[in-house]
C-alpha cells in the first residue's frame, strides 16, 4: 500500500531511531534514561547484574456498546496506559526466565514482568518515576527466579537445556500513522441497528449487538537496541443469540464482523443481513435433525475449515517454551503433550500436495485487510515469512526469543502470549478442485462406505462469536489431556445427499481426532477463505500451556489476532458425536412477544 | 468531541428514555410488575408454583478518573443495567432459600445485564431470566424439604420470609454529573504535593461517580424507582519505614454532588496533612503488644462499632448455622454503659454539615430505610432485620441491602453511637491518666485516625475483630504524647463492648464502603471519642520488601533522595 509509506519509517541500522525519536518523544527519553541508569547501576550487593531490559507501553483507548432488541444494555469506555518491564539475569545461556516458582500464582509466571500503570500526559519526571519503581521490582522478582532456578537446576541429573533467550540482531521500526477511532455515537448507531434485527423472534431466547472501538499505540525499547513505536486499531461488531432445540438442548450461535481499519467496516446494510442470516439459522437449527454419531467423510467448508485449522493445527504449529518446574518429571511430561510436532521435523504431517506458511508480512488478500499483519512482534523481532509445512512435510515451527530443542531463533511470532502464535497462517496447494467435484468425491467415498449421504460443516463455534458453556470448555482440556484434538462444537452442519439434498443436523463434536488425521484430507477446493480469530490460548494446545503459564503481563491488554486463510477440506474419515452440552427443560412459561 | 460533552451525549442519547427511538415511552415499573404477574399466573400451573417473585434492575452510571503524583493515569466511564430475581417456592415458613448447613441458599440468580428503556426488550430479558430462576428454585427447594425432613430437629421454626405492606414510590432518575476534564486537573491538583516529597513510594487516588437507579417490583404489588448519585475522592499514600514496614495514609472524601468533594482548601489541607502524618510515622517507635486502657477518636469509635457490634447485630446472623450468634441470646441484657444507645438510621443523610453516605430511601426488598434502636440506654433491644425473619423479630425494619448480583441479607446502614450526658475530652483524658494508674500501666494508647477493619462472626474460627488504625499515640502519665506504629486494635465482642467507659462530646462522621456477603455498600458512622478501661493491640503484618536500590530519578528529589543500598554509586 503506496500511501503507507509516508508514514511508515523502518530502520534496520542499530542504535539510531531511538535516540533520535527519544529528543522529541518524553515517553521514549524517559525509558531510555531510566534504561541507561539501571544497565550502569542496579545491581545487589550479592547480587548479578540484569544483562537484559525491556520495556513494553500499551497506551489503549477503548470504548464498547452493547444493545439488545434495539435498546441500550451496556457501555464501557476506558483510556490507561501500561508499562510492562521485563529483566533478566544471568546469561543467555541460563537466565531467570522459562522456570515457575511452583509456591507462586500460576498467573504470575518468570516471563510475565512487572506491569504498572503509566501517568496519560508525557511529564518525563513522573513517567521516570514509575518506570524506576517498576525496573526495581522486577529485579528484585528476577535475582528471586534466578536464585530458585539454579538450584532446581543443581538437584537434578545432568539434563541438556536449550540456552533460556537467542542472539538476534537488533530491529527498529517506526510507524507514526494516526489511528482514527469510532466515536461512542457511532457505535452505538452500529449495536442498535443491528441488534433491532433480532426484534419480533420469539423463537430467540437472547440476542444481542456489541459494537467495539479499540486504538492502542505501542512503545518498545530494549537493551539490546531493539525499538519500535507503532499504533494500531480494531473495530467491530459482534452479535450472540441462543435459543433451544425441541429436544432441550441449547444452541448459540453468533456473528463478528472486524476491520483492521475503522473506516473500513463494514456498511450496515451488510452488517443486519449478517445478522439476519444468523437469526434464521438458528430458527432452521431448532427443528433440525438430531444424529447420535456418524463415521465417514466430512467436507469442512469455508469457516469451518479454517477455524478448523486454527484451533486444531495453528496450535501444533508452534515450539512452547515449557517452563521447569523443579519437577523432572512433570517437565518432561508436559513438554511432551504441549510439543507433539517437535519432533516430526522433517517427516510427513499432511498430504504431499498442501504446504503451510505463516506470513505476517502480507497485508491483504483480495483487496481485504488481513488481521494477523504485523511488522513487528512483542519482542521487537521483525515478523516473517515462514514456511511451516512444504508439500506435506514438516520444515519448521513458529518461535520467540525462547529457545526449544533445536529451533534457537524466533521467527518473529511473540504476540504478547507466552506461546508463539501464528499471523497469516497460509493453507496452500495447486490442486485445489471445484466444489463440484468435491462434492462428486465425497459422495463416491459415502458410498464405498455404504453410506448414502455425507456431511458438510460450514461453521465450528468459536471464543470470540459463541460464549461457551463451561463444560464444554473442560471438554476441550480433558480432551487435550488425553492426547487428542479438541475443537469446539461443530454448530452449523448439514447431511448431505446425492440428489441434492440438505438436511440440518444439530451441533455435532469431531471426536478422537489426532494429528495423523491430517494426512486423510483428501481433497481441497480451489478457493481460499480468509477468517480472523482472536490469539485466545482457549484453543488447541494453547489451553494446556494457559494452564501451565498463565497469562503475559500485558495479555489482557492486547486485542490480536491471526487470519487464517485455508481452501475448503475434504477429510476421507472423521468421527463426529451429538454435542454433549446442556439441555434443560424448555422455557415454562410462553415468550412474552409469542401470540401463546 | 470534549470529554465532558461526550458523556452527557451519552447519557442523555444512549440511555435516557427520551432518547429511546425503539417502541413507544413506557413506564419500566409498569411492564415489570406485569411481567412479574404473568409469571406468577402461569407458573402456577406447576406442581411447585412461585409464592413470590420480585425483580430488581439496577443501573449504574459511573466514570472514574484517577491518578498518582501530580498526573491521571487512567479514565473510565461505565454504563451498567443488572437484573435481580428474587423468586420464591413453598412458602412463607419454608422455602428455597431455607439455610442449609454450609451457608445460605442462593437467593438471587443474577446478575444478568438488561436493558430497560424499550418493552419488547426488558419483556424478553424478565421471562427469559424469570424461568431460569424457577429451575434454580426448584432444585434449591428440592434440597431443602429433602435437608428438613432427614434432620434431627427443624433448624428454625420462624419461617424464610416475611410480608411487608405494598410501597408505590417513585423519583425522577438524577443525572451523572462527570466532567472528566476538570477531575483530571483534580486529581493532579490534589495528588501534586506527593510529588514534591521524596521518602514517598507510593500514590493513589481516584474521583469516583456513580448515579445507582433502582426499579423494584414484587408480587406483592410494591413498585418502587430511587436515584441516588454518590461521588468519592479518596486519596492514599505510601511511604516506607527504614525497617521495610510499608506506611500508609488515607483520606476519603464522600458526597452526594462533585462540587462537595472537590473543596480545594479541604482536600489540599488533608493531603499535607497526610505527608506530615507520613513523615512523622516513618521515625515513630514500633509499639509491641500491649493491653492497657485507650481512648478511641470519633472515627475511629465509628469502625469500632461497626466491626464489633454492627456486624453482629445483622438479623441474618442469628440465623445461620454456621455463625457465632454472638449477641441472639443477649437481647435485653446490657451490653454497654447506660449513657450509650446505638441507632441505625437510614433516614438521615447529613449530621452537623457533614453528608452521610448509609443513607437510603427503600432497601433491596422494597422496604422504606427505617430507624432502628439497637441498643437503648445499654440494653440491647433489636436487630437489623430484611425480610427474613429470625425467632422474636419477624417484620423487615428496611435493612436488606445488597449489591447486584448478591443475595439479599441485613445490612448497616448509618451507624450513630448517642451519649447521654457525654464528657468533655479533657474529662475524657482525665479519666484515662486514673486508669493508667490504676492498673499500673506506663501509658495509654489514643487511637486518631483508623482506616478500616474487618471481623470474623462464624464458628469455625475465633469470633474476633480487627481495627486497623493509620495513627495511634501514647499518652504518658505525665502529659505527653507520642506517635507510634505497627499495630492492629484487636479483640473479642463481648469484653471488648463490656470495657467501655465513657464517652465524650466530640463527635465525628466516618464514611466508608463496607463489604459482606451482599456485596460492597456505603455507610456511616457518627460516633463520639470513647474511653475503654482495657483493649489489646497486636503487631500489624508487616511487609518484607525493601525500599528500591537506587535513588529516585526525578530531579528535583534527586538531593532529598539517601544513598542506595545497592553496590554501584
Amino acid at each position: 500500500m503506496k500511501w503507507l509509506a509516508s508514514w511508515v519509517l523502518v530502520l534496520q541500522v542499530a542504535a539510531t531511531a531511538s535516540a533520535q525519536f527519544a529528543d522529541n518523544d518524553v515517553l521514549v527519553r524517559a525509558l531510555q534514561d531510566e534504561m541507561d541508569r539501571s544497565l550502569a547501576e542496579l545491581q545487589l550487593e550479592d547480587g548479578l547484574p540484569p544483562y537484559f531490559i525491556s520495556y513494553s507501553i500499551q497506551e489503549r483507548h477503548t470504548s464498547s456498546l452493547t444493545y439488545v432488541l434495539g435498546a441500550h444494555n451496556g457501555t464501557n469506555s476506558s483510556h490507561v496506559r501500561v508499562l510492562a518491564v521485563k529483566v533478566r539475569v544471568g546469561s543467555k545461556q541460563l537466565d531467570n526466565t522459562n522456570f515457575l516458582l511452583v509456591e507462586e500464582n500460576p498467573n504470575q509466571s518468570d516471563d510475565s514482568g512487572v506491569v504498572h500503570v503509566l501517568p496519560l500526559t508525557d511529564d518525563y519526571d513522573e513517567l521516570r518515576r514509575v518506570i524506576w519503581v517498576a525496573t526495581d521490582q522486577a529485579y528484585k522478582s528476577a535475582l528471586a527466579h534466578y536464585s530458585a532456578k539454579t538450584s532446581a537446576i543443581a538437584s537434578q541429573t545432568d539434563v541438556e537445556r536449550p540456552n533460556d533467550f537467542s542472539d538476534e540482531k537488533p530491529y527498529e521500526y517506526v510507524d507514526e500513522r494516526p489511528t482514527r477511532a469510532l466515536e461512542l455515537d457511532r457505535l452505538a448507531d452500529l449495536a442498535r441497528q443491528v441488534s433491532t434485527v433480532f426484534r419480533g423472534r420469539p423463537e430467540l431466547f437472547s440476542s444481542y449487538a456489541n459494537a467495539f472501538s479499540i486504538t492502542t499505540r505501542r512503545t518498545y525499547l530494549d537493551s539490546e537496541s531493539n525499538f519500535h513505536v507503532y499504533s494500531t486499531e480494531l473495530c467491530g461488531v459482534r452479535t450472540h443469540a441462543h435459543t433451544q432445540t425441541s429436544t432441550g438442548a441449547i444452541i448459540k450461535d453468533g456473528t463478528s464482523v472486524l476491520a483492521r481499519d475503522c473506516s473500513e467496516l463494514s456498511g450496515i446494510e451488510s452488517l443486519k443481513a449478517d445478522a439476519v442470516h444468523m437469526a434464521e439459522h438458528l430458527v432452521v437449527q431448532r427443528e433440525a435433525e438430531t444424529l447420535d454419531a456418524y463415521t465417514g467423510p466430512v467436507y469442512l467448508e469455508s469457516q469451518a475449515a479454517a477455524e478448523f485449522i486454527n484451533q486444531a493445527l495453528a496450535g501444533l504449529l508452534v515450539a512452547v517454551p515449557v517452563p521447569m518446574t523443579g519437577n523432572f518429571q512433570f517437565d518432561v511430561q508436559i513438554q511432551n503433550i504441549a510439543n507433539q510436532f517437535l519432533h516430526r521435523i522433517g517427516t510427513r504431517v499432511f498430504p504431499r500436495n498442501i504446504s503451510v506458511v505463516n506470513d505476517p508480512t502480507i497485508d491483504e488478500r483480495n483487496g481485504r485487510l488481513l488481521l494477523g499483519s504485523y511488522t513487528v512482534d512483542s519482542e521487537g523481532m521483525p515478523s516473517r515469512r515462514t514456511e511451516l509445512i512444504a508439500n506435506g512435510i514438516l520444515k519448521n515451527l513458529l518461535t520467540t526469543r525462547s529457545p526449544v530443542g533445536g529451533l534457537v531463533v524466533t521467527t518473529g511470532s511473540n504476540r504478547g502470549l507466552p506461546i508463539p502464535l501464528p499471523g497469516n497462517l497460509l493453507l496452500q496447494t495447486d490442486q485445489g478442485i471445484s466444489q463440484e467435484a468435491i462434492r462428486e468425491q465425497l459422495f463416491d467415498i459415502a458410498r464405498s462406505n455404504g453410506s448414502d449421504f455425507a456431511m458438510a460443516i460450514t461453521k465450528i463455534a468459536n471464543t470470540q462469536e459463541i460464549e461457551m458453556a463451561h463444560v464444554e470448555m473442560s471438554e476441550i482440556v480433558s480432551a487435550t489431556m488425553e492426547g487428542n484434538i479438541a475443537v469446539l462444537p461443530a454448530i452449523h452442519l448439514v447431511k448431505l445427499y446425492p440428489d441434492g439434498r440438505q438436511v440440518p443436523v444439530q451441533p455435532m463434536v469431531i471426536e478422537d481426532f489426532v494429528p495423523a488425521h491430517f494426512r486423510e484430507i483428501v481433497a481441497t477446493t480451489e478457493e481460499s477463505h480468509q477468517h480472523d480469530v482472536p490469539v485466545s490460548p482457549l484453543t488447541g494446545m494453547n489451553v494446556l500451556m494457559a494452564i501451565v503459564r498463565g497469562p503475559t503481563a500485558l495479555s489482557g491488554y492486547d486485542q490480536t489476532y491471526s487470519s487464517i486463510v485455508t481452501p475448503g477440506l475434504l477429510f476421507e474419515d472423521m468421527t463426529l458425536r451429538i454435542a454433549s452440552g446442556q439441555k434443560p427443560r424448555l422455557p415454562i412459561v410462553p415468550h412474552p412477544m409469542s401470540s401463546e | 468531541m470534549g470529554v465532558k460533552r461526550l458523556i452527557c451525549s451519552t447519557v442523555l442519547a444512549l440511555i435516557g428514555f427520551s432518547g429511546s427511538t425503539i417502541g413507544a415511552e413506557f413506564d419500566a415499573l409498569d411492564v415489570m410488575f406485569q411481567e412479574v404477574q404473568r409469571s406468577m399466573k402461569l407458573l402456577k400451573r406447576e406442581d411447585e408454583p412461585p409464592y413470590y417473585i420480585s425483580y430488581e434492575v439496577t443501573e449504574d452510571v459511573a466514570a472514574t478518573v484517577s491518578g498518582a503524583f501530580g498526573r491521571s493515569t487512567s479514565e473510565n466511564y461505565i454504563v451498567s443495567r443488572y437484573l435481580d430475581i428474587d423468586l420464591r417456592l413453598g412458602d412463607y415458613s419454608l422455602d428455597n432459600t431455607h439455610p442449609l448447613r454450609g451457608g445460605l441458599e442462593t437467593q438471587s440468580i443474577g446478575p444478568s445485564t438488561t436493558p430497560i428503556e424499550d418493552e419488547e426488550a426488558l419483556r424478553t430479558t424478565l421471562w427469559l431470566h424469570t424461568d431460569v430462576a424457577y429451575k434454580q428454585a426448584l432444585a434449591q427447594f428440592t434440597r431443602v424439604k429433602s435437608a428438613v425432613q432427614s434432620s434431627v430437629r427443624p433448624f428454625f421454626r420462624v419461617g424464610d420470609f416475611s410480608k411487608y405492606p405494598v410501597r408505590k414510590y417513585s423519583e425522577s432518575r438524577v443525572e451523572l454529573d462527570a466532567d472528566l476534564a476538570q477531575w483530571k486537573d483534580k486529581i493532579g491538583e490534589y495528588t501534586q504535593p506527593f510529588a514534591e516529597a521524596e521518602f514517598i513510594q507510593e500514590n493513589y487516588a481516584y474521583i469516583f461517580g456513580d448515579v445507582e437507579t433502582r426499579w423494584f417490583v414484587n408480587s406483592d404489588g410494591t413498585r418502587v424507582l430511587v436515584s441516588q448519585p454518590y461521588y468519592r475522592l479518596v486519596i492514599q499514600a505510601t511511604s516506607k519505614a527504614d525497617d521495610g514496614m510499608d506506611l500508609t495514609v488515607e483520606r476519603a472524601f464522600d458526597a452526594s454532588t462533585p462540587d462537595k468533594i472537590l473543596q480545594d482548601d479541604t482536600v489540599l489541607h488533608a493531603v499535607h496533612s497526610m505527608i506530615t502524618d507520613l513523615q512523622a510515622l516513618r521515625s515513630a517507635p514500633v509499639v509491641e503488644p500491649y493491653t492497657g486502657p485507650a481512648i478511641l477518636s470519633g472515627k475511629s469509635t465509628g469502625v469500632f462499632f461497626h466491626e464489633v457490634l454492627g456486624r453482629r447485630v445483622e438479623g441474618h446472623r442469628q440465623r445461620l448455622l454456621d455463625e457465632g450468634q454472638t449477641f441472639y441470646s443477649q437481647i435485653n441484657k446490657r451490653l454497654l454503659p447506660r449513657s450509650f444507645s446505638v441507632v441505625f438510621d437510614p433516614t438521615i443523610n447529613s449530621f452537623d454539615g457533614v453528608e452521610l453516605v448509609g443513607d437510603y430511601k427503600f432497601d433491596n426488598q422494597g422496604v422504606e430505610g427505617q430507624r432502628v434502636v439497637v441498643v437503648n440506654r445499654g440494653v440491647l433491644e433489636g436487630f437489623l432485620m430484611s425480610k427474613t425473619p429470625i425467632m422474636g423479630y419477624f417484620r423487615s425494619n428496611g435493612h436488606g441491602r445488597k449489591n447486584y448480583g448478591f443475595p439479599v441479607v441485613s445490612r448497616q446502614s448509618n451507624l450513630f453511637v448517642e451519649v447521654r450526658n457525654p464528657h468533655t475530652r479533657e474529662e475524657l483524658e482525665t479519666m484515662l491518666m486514673d486508669r493508667i494508674r490504676e492498673q499500673g500501666k506506663p501509658f495509654g494508647l489514643y487511637f486518631a485516625d483508623v482506616r478500616g477493619g474487618d471481623t470474623l462472626t462464624g464458628r469455625s474460627m475465633p469470633n474476633a475483630f480487627n481495627v486497623n488504625p493509620i495513627m495511634v499515640y501514647r499518652l504518658y502519665p505525665d502529659g505527653t504524647k507520642e506517635l507510634v506504629r505497627g499495630v492492629d486494635l484487636i479483640g473479642t465482642p463481648l469484653i471488648a463492648l463490656s470495657r467501655i467507659e465513657a464517652g465524650a462530646d466530640d463527635i465525628e462522621v466516618f464514611n466508608d464502603v463496607s463489604d459482606a456477603e451482599s456485596g460492597q455498600l456505603p455507610v456511616s458512622t457518627v460516633a463520639p471519642s470513647i474511653l475503654i478501661s482495657q483493649i489489646e493491640v497486636q503487631k500489624t503484618e508487616s511487609s518484607r520488601d525493601t525500599p528500591p536500590i537506587l535513588p529516585s530519578p526525578v530531579r528535583h528529589l534527586q538531593e532529598q533522595s539517601s544513598p542506595s543500598t545497592g553496590k554501584k554509586q
